[in-house]
């Protein structure tokens, strides 16, 4: 009897673990799996480099001397209806500017997500005795933003004549000049889905 | 001479199927659908920006994509997103052109591929 009922049980874990769906991963090169009505990384990809090739394709990172601008990353707010961290837009928008040798960017001002609170944490260094003085970072060297980035990523939900939901998110983002407080540069990516009225997205 | 001739045929046959020499048909059944006429370039700053136009030959309303890619002086590879694929759609036997800048200052050559859309 008790043959019989490991030999069941062996039989019945073996057929649940076959029948299990695999967990692939994904080819992020050629992913031909469904939309979703949420926001996932392929949106991210798609609103952050039509972002930067209009920023850079704009002129508005063309330093006449040659030189590169420097840019603190303001509010990139979330506005939908989903838990976003928009560090997923904004960090592919850093990674491609500061690859383009057009600007790069400070992380000793701006948002909070954005700073890098080490860069005044290393300055107290200055006035302690345990280290070694002609190693700490001295004042006044820190250089101040010339440019300012900010966004906002916006959702408005459309329910349809047939039933279906229309989802559509708006990537908005700007560059303000600091010195002048002049919006140098301004763009909107929209991206629409439409699917079932059951779909939540949020 | 006949050995001339062969590989002056070949080459053609070749270059009929590239559409210009920086511009490359990822499925070849596209190329019945859509032309590529040629692609400007520019210096904006100091980064290259390529513009490629044609027309869609097909009487159907077609959706394409596009990636291009870009290498420095050395033929090295540099990333960045406009190396992703990038959707284009053109109304039928309608003329279409889009533009590409470069991702560095140190891009200076480029491939433009162009592939038919994922289904989904």
């Amino acid at each position: 009897m008790k043959k019989i009922i490991s030999s069941s049980i062996i039989i019945a874990t073996l057929l649940i673990t076959g029948c299990a769906d695999k967990t692939e991963r994904i080819d992020l090169n050629h992913d031909t799996a469904g939309q979703v009505m949420g926001l996932d990384y392929r949106d991210f990809n798609e609103a952050a480099g039509k972002m930067v090739q209009s920023m850079l394709a704009s002129g508005a990172l063309d330093k006449k001397d040659g030189d590169r601008f420097v840019i603190a990353i303001s509010d990139i707010k979330n506005d939908t209806m989903q838990h976003i961290d928009t560090d997923q837009l904004v960090k592919k928008i850093r990674v491609d500017l500061l690859r383009s040798k057009r600007a790069v960017i400070t992380t000793a001002v701006g948002s909070d997500a954005n700073v890098d609170k080490m860069n005044k944490e290393v300055r107290k260094l200055n006035d302690d005795a345990d280290f070694n003085q002609r190693t700490t970072q001295k004042k006044g060297q820190l250089i101040a933003p010339d440019l300012s980035l900010s966004g906002k990523i916006i959702q408005k939900n459309i329910s349809m004549d047939d039933g279906k939901q229309q989802v559509e998110y708006y990537f908005q983002m700007s560059l303000t000049e600091l010195s002048s407080g002049l919006a140098w540069w301004e763009d909107e990516t929209i991206i629409g889905k439409r699917g079932s009225g059951k779909s939540v997205a949020w | 001479m006949k050995k001339r001739l062969l590989g002056l045929g070949l080459a053609l046959l070749v270059l009929g199927c590239a559409p210009q020499p920086n511009v490359k048909f990822v499925e070849n059944s596209i190329s019945s659908d859509i032309s590529v006429e040629g692609v400007r370039e520019r210096t904006k700053g100091q980064l290259k920006e390529i513009e490629v136009y044609g027309e869609n030959e097909s009487g159907d309303y077609m959706s394409f994509r596009y990636r291009v890619v870009w290498k420095d002086k050395d033929g090295f590879e540099i990333k960045s997103m406009s190396s992703n694929w990038q959707n284009f759609s053109v109304f039928k036997k309608t003329p279409y052109q889009f533009s590409v800048i470069a991702p560095s200052i140190d891009a200076v050559e480029y491939m433009v591929y162009i592939n038919e859309p994922l289904d989904n």
